[in-house]
């Protein structure tokens, strides 16, 4: 029997997450929870917010072990104002033991990028900070649709360097409609020149519901690029690797040691739970996720219930599947051996066979029973996986 | 005593269009078997599939009561029969119920190739033919041009032949009379030992196998022991009943009558269409003479998309085999595909309704190999062995000869046409081998061609070679030998033994390269790069290759929402069910197919 985490108090919780569904402008790429900034909302939403830490922690609240991670993240946390800020760290505080060195991670926008909002930040004891450049080329910014330009880029990147965050991280997106391969190359080059921790470099994906797969020029784009989207990304990992980055996972790249701890966590299948609106948590091979909406996520605090809208209890295949699915993205990969005896599968010798001549084009790398994908495999890594999970 | 004086057996024979099953619908409607309101769009053609297709598969019967000019009654029993050439057997065993036959012509288009071999099996069954002119209303009809046809053509005398519109219900009361007087009664003896024919049979869920029988001596009461004269099980009769077409239950069959039977038979190989059926306490002395067992021409293996089906699949052709005769079914294993059935067909339209009745009235999802002839393999040893399956092919030191099977082609189309003919009869190695013109614009002209060369499309091929006007009907003439290769296919240099065909020596390189530029088209790209080589033996005659995918991962795994991203990808997993997974390559069912459609 799976614990049903209502009743369940011993499990521990590695990672917190708390979702801020606020944008000044809604970007058309963009499949998260998120609402246009009205300020009306802030403090229902917020009150909410501070409801569920509250009743979550009740039920989870007293862990074996101390919370590692905190990410704060949306939607555009850098929309509420720092006192904001401060009552939701100590809400958090007040329900969960976190670690003392524990790392508390939050999102900014370049336009809230301001020298005092960040100083304000890394006050109250945020020590990462992600900023959400996308580029620094004006033309890919405004086909993307932010709501920032490139100036104002550039001087986030100024103050996020200044205000002195040792462990800072910048998102840059290729991909978008329009723009070639010259602009990311610029972009992925300005970005490792300031030296920043972690990089997160995401290739556009036209998701279902967004602006962008309304659009069929867009699509017709994204379809067309493919090919030259896969060359930038092998390009980006040679020139990010050479400058000293470890390319730890699909989409991201860090300086030895600095991998975002609440990523791996998840990554790794630890318990975490997650706060606000489309906030996914897992505990324990039950997973749920939050109401996406906002109406019926503040009705259910204020009724005093968990505002839970899915909840699925893994089976034995669709946790080795997920397990499978996560190692493969990463550099590290998947220790088959290991995985055989935590889920019970045989990996047998389709896999071997598929596995073999992976390792034969390069796209893989086979260490004792370790197999984990190269930088050419990371690029296949949906169909490899696919055809490496088990039938569920 | 019954009397068999007043009943008349009879069929409609005529080409695909030309207005068979709006006849019979006007007949039905004429007689009063159905009111106005009732008659849906030719009731005759029930399977959803015969609609669609415009054709008749399956046999129907339906006996109507007439009032005659002469003041009696009549019972008309109409046997239908399917106008395809892939269907003669069918053709054969519903005339072997008859006294007559109405021959069908549609007055705009003339005699066709395939009426000709459908009046030829009733003339040779001794059938009172009534030719019958059709669609007198056509500005285009020509009905004495078409009367001469028949005349010079089949050799029947027309010059009585009633002109009718089906359509516009013209003429009908002049058929009915015809018929009436024209078409003997049936012969036999009601005080005989029953002897009856089998001539189409099916399964009911409810009762049982039910079958149509025709009574040729003695009578049948419900409650009476019968006996299968061929497979000698006994079963008692359940109930009786005839198709007014609604279906009407009745206590007794007497001589010369037709109607249906069921006997509580669950085990459908119990019953076989064209035995003889009999009483079990007074038996007949010997069986009817049946009529001869058509052996399917065309073969190609049925394997269920996933192994859960294989059951389904097997129950699903027995019931088919039932009243199909004509089908066969034979376990049979493929490294590529796993468990599944190698089937006998007729030609390849009966081959693809088969295909589409599995896939629609059972739900199975199959892939169906490339279709095959069989083939007379002559061994160095003296020793002769049948080969349906290219994968059986005897080792080539082994082999003497290969002999395939022939037939005698006959097409008639307008004369303008004669050069399109001979260029796609040529590629098919056809031999002309006769030619006569029916008229100043119509020609027939006689071929020889293998049979390998015309069972997929050649029907097709004719018919847009002539404007449609082409038709085409073969009969077969016995094996002949030829310089025959078995050409197979590796993909990463691995054979696919359900990919295999046997071509001839000659045109082996064409249809290699041909093959595998299919293939390349069909297969979509995967993980890994594929090659896909066509090869004689050891020989490799033609290569392409599939470049494998560039990219295929999304960029984020959601800020935690882990589980949509995998049922994502066990959602493409399953998609991929269809597919059959050959080491590393998946193929999807199209390609199975493609590779025989060689000749564009």
């Amino acid at each position: 029997m799976l614990p049903d985490s209502s009743h369940c108090v011993v499990t521990s919780i590695q990672a917190l997450y708390l979702h801020v569904p606020f944008c000044h402008t809604i970007c058309p790429f963009c499949a998260f929870a998120v609402h246009g900034n009205r300020t009306a909302l802030h403090r229902p939403y917020l009150d909410a917010l501070r409801d569920e830490i509250a009743l979550r922690g009740k039920t989870h609240g007293t862990p074996a072990s101390a919370v590692r991670a905190v990410y704060i993240g949306g939607g555009t946390p850098s929309t509420l104002a720092l006192d904001d800020v401060a009552h939701m760290l100590q809400s958090l505080r007040r329900n969960f033991k976190l670690a003392p060195d524990a790392e508390i991670a939050f999102e900014v926008n370049p336009e809230d990028a301001l020298p005092e909002y960040l100083a304000g930040l890394l006050a109250l004891g945020i020590n990462r900070i992600s900023l959400g450049l996308q580029s620094f080329d004006g033309a890919t910014l405004a086909a993307l649709g932010r709501g920032h330009d490139a100036g104002q880029s550039r001087a986030a990147a100024e103050a996020l360097q200044s205000a002195g965050p040792d462990n800072f991280n910048l998102d840059l997106l290729h991909g978008a409609p329009g723009i070639g391969g010259e602009a990311f190359r610029r972009d992925v080059q300005a970005a490792s020149d300031l030296r920043p921790a972690h990089l997160s470099l995401y290739i556009l994906d036209v998701e279902p519901g967004t602006l962008f797969a309304r659009n069929p020029q867009v699509r017709q784009w994204a379809a067309t690029h493919r090919e030259a989207q896969g060359e930038a990304f092998l390009w980006a990992s040679d020139f990010l690797t050479a400058r000293g980055y470890r390319h730890y996972e699909v989409s991201n790249y860090c300086l030895p040691g600095r991998e975002g701890r609440q990523n791996l966590l998840v990554w790794e299948g630890a318990n975490y739970l997650g706060f606000g609106t489309g906030a996914h948590s897992h505990v324990d091979g039950m997973r749920w996720h939050n109401h996406r909406h906002l109406r019926p996520y503040l009705r259910c605090l204020e009724k005093g219930r968990a505002p839970d809208h899915y909840r699925e209890s893994l089976t034995p295949a669709q946790r080795a599947n997920e397990a499978l699915m996560l190692a493969l993205r990463r550099d590290t990969g998947i220790d088959v051996a290991q995985w055989e005896r935590t889920y019970g599968f045989l990996w047998g010798s389709r896999r071997e066979r598929i596995a073999h001549r992976l390792v034969q084009e390069h796209k893989a790398r086979r260490d004792g029973s370790r197999l984990a994908l190269t930088p050419q495999g990371f690029l296949l890594a949906d169909g490899i996986t696919e055809q490496l999970m088990v039938e569920s | 005593m019954p009397d068999t004086t007043r009943i008349r057996n009879f069929s409609i024979i005529a080409h695909i269009d030309h207005g068979k099953s709006t006849l019979a619908d006007r007949m039905i409607e004429f007689t009063g078997g159905l009111t106005a309101r009732e008659m849906g769009e030719q009731v005759l053609d029930t399977l959803d599939l015969e609609r669609e297709r415009g054709i008749t598969i399956k046999a129907q019967s339906v006996s109507l009561n007439y009032h005659a000019a002469d003041g009696l009654t009549y019972e008309l029993n109409l046997i239908d029969t399917p106008g395809h050439v892939d269907f003669t057997y069918e053709v054969s065993r519903s005339l072997a119920a008859c006294e007559g036959a109405l021959l069908v012509v549609d007055t705009a288009q003339g005699v066709e190739a395939q009426t000709l071999a459908n009046v030829y099996m009733a003339l040779e069954q001794d059938l009172e033919i009534l030719p019958v002119l059709n669609k007198i209303d056509l500005p285009s009809a020509d009905a004495d041009k078409t009367a001469a046809e028949i005349e010079s053509l089949i050799g029947l005398d027309a010059t009585e032949a009633v002109r009718i519109s089906a359509k516009h219900g013209i003429g009908i009361r002049e058929v009915l009379e015809q018929i009436v007087h024209k078409i003997p009664p049936p012969a036999g003896d009601p005080g005989q030992p029953l002897q009856a024919l089998i001539y189409d049979a099916w399964f009911d869920s409810y009762v049982g196998v039910v079958m149509m029988v025709r009574l040729f001596e003695g009578e049948v009461r419900v409650g009476d022991r019968i006996r299968f004269m061929a497979t000698g099980k006994e079963f008692e009769v359940a109930g009786l009943g005839k198709f007014t077409p609604a279906r009407k239950e009745v206590e007794s069959l007497n001589t010369g009558e037709v109607g249906f039977l069921h006997a509580a038979i669950r085990v459908i190989q119990d019953t076989r269409v064209g035995d003889t059926m009999t009483s079990a306490e007074r038996p007949a002395s010997k069986p009817l003479a049946g009529y001869t067992r058509i052996k399917p021409m065309v073969f190609s293996g049925l394997y269920p998309a996933s192994g859960e089906q294989f059951e389904t699949l097997k129950d699903a052709l027995e019931k088919l085999a039932l009243n199909d005769a004509a089908l066969t079914f034979e376990h049979e294993t493929s490294a590529a595909l796993g468990f599944g059935f190698r089937c006998g067909f007729l030609g390849s339209l009966h081959m693809e309704i088969v295909q589409e009745r599995l896939e629609r009235e059972q739900g199975i999802d199959m892939i169906t190999t490339a279709p095959t002839v069989v083939y007379e393999v002559h061994l160095n040893s003296g020793e002769v062995i049948s080969v349906e399956n290219p994968n059986l092919l005897p080792d080539t030191t082994r082999i003497d000869h290969i002999a395939e099977p022939y037939i005698k082609g006959h097409i008639i189309a307008p004369a303008e046409f004669v050069g399109n003919i001979m260029r796609i009869a040529q590629e098919r190695r056809g031999r002309q081998i006769g030619m006569k013109y029916l008229d100043d614009k119509r020609v027939m002209i006689d071929y020889e061609f293998p049979l390998n060369e015309i069972i997929l499309d050649f029907h097709d091929k004719l018919k847009t070679a002539t404007r449609g006007y082409g038709s085409f009907d073969y009969e077969p003439i016995g094996f002949r030998p030829g310089d025959l290769v078995k050409l197979d296919v590796l993909l990463n240099g691995e054979p696919v033994d359900a990919l295999s065909l046997i071509v001839p020596r000659d045109k082996s390189y064409h249809r290699g390269r041909e093959l595998t530029r299919r293939l390349r088209k069909h297969i979509p790209r995967q993980l890994f790069e594929v090659t896909i080589q066509a090869a004689i033996g050891n020989k490799i005659i033609a290569r392409e290759t599939i470049t494998a995918m560039r990219k295929n991962v999304t960029a984020k795994c959601y800020g935690g929402d882990i589980s949509r991203k995998r049922k994502l990808l066990e959602k493409q997993k399953a998609g991929k069910k269809r597919m059959k997974r050959v080491g590393t390559v998946e193929i999807p069912q199209e390609a199975f197919m493609s590779v025989v459609r060689l000749v564009e």
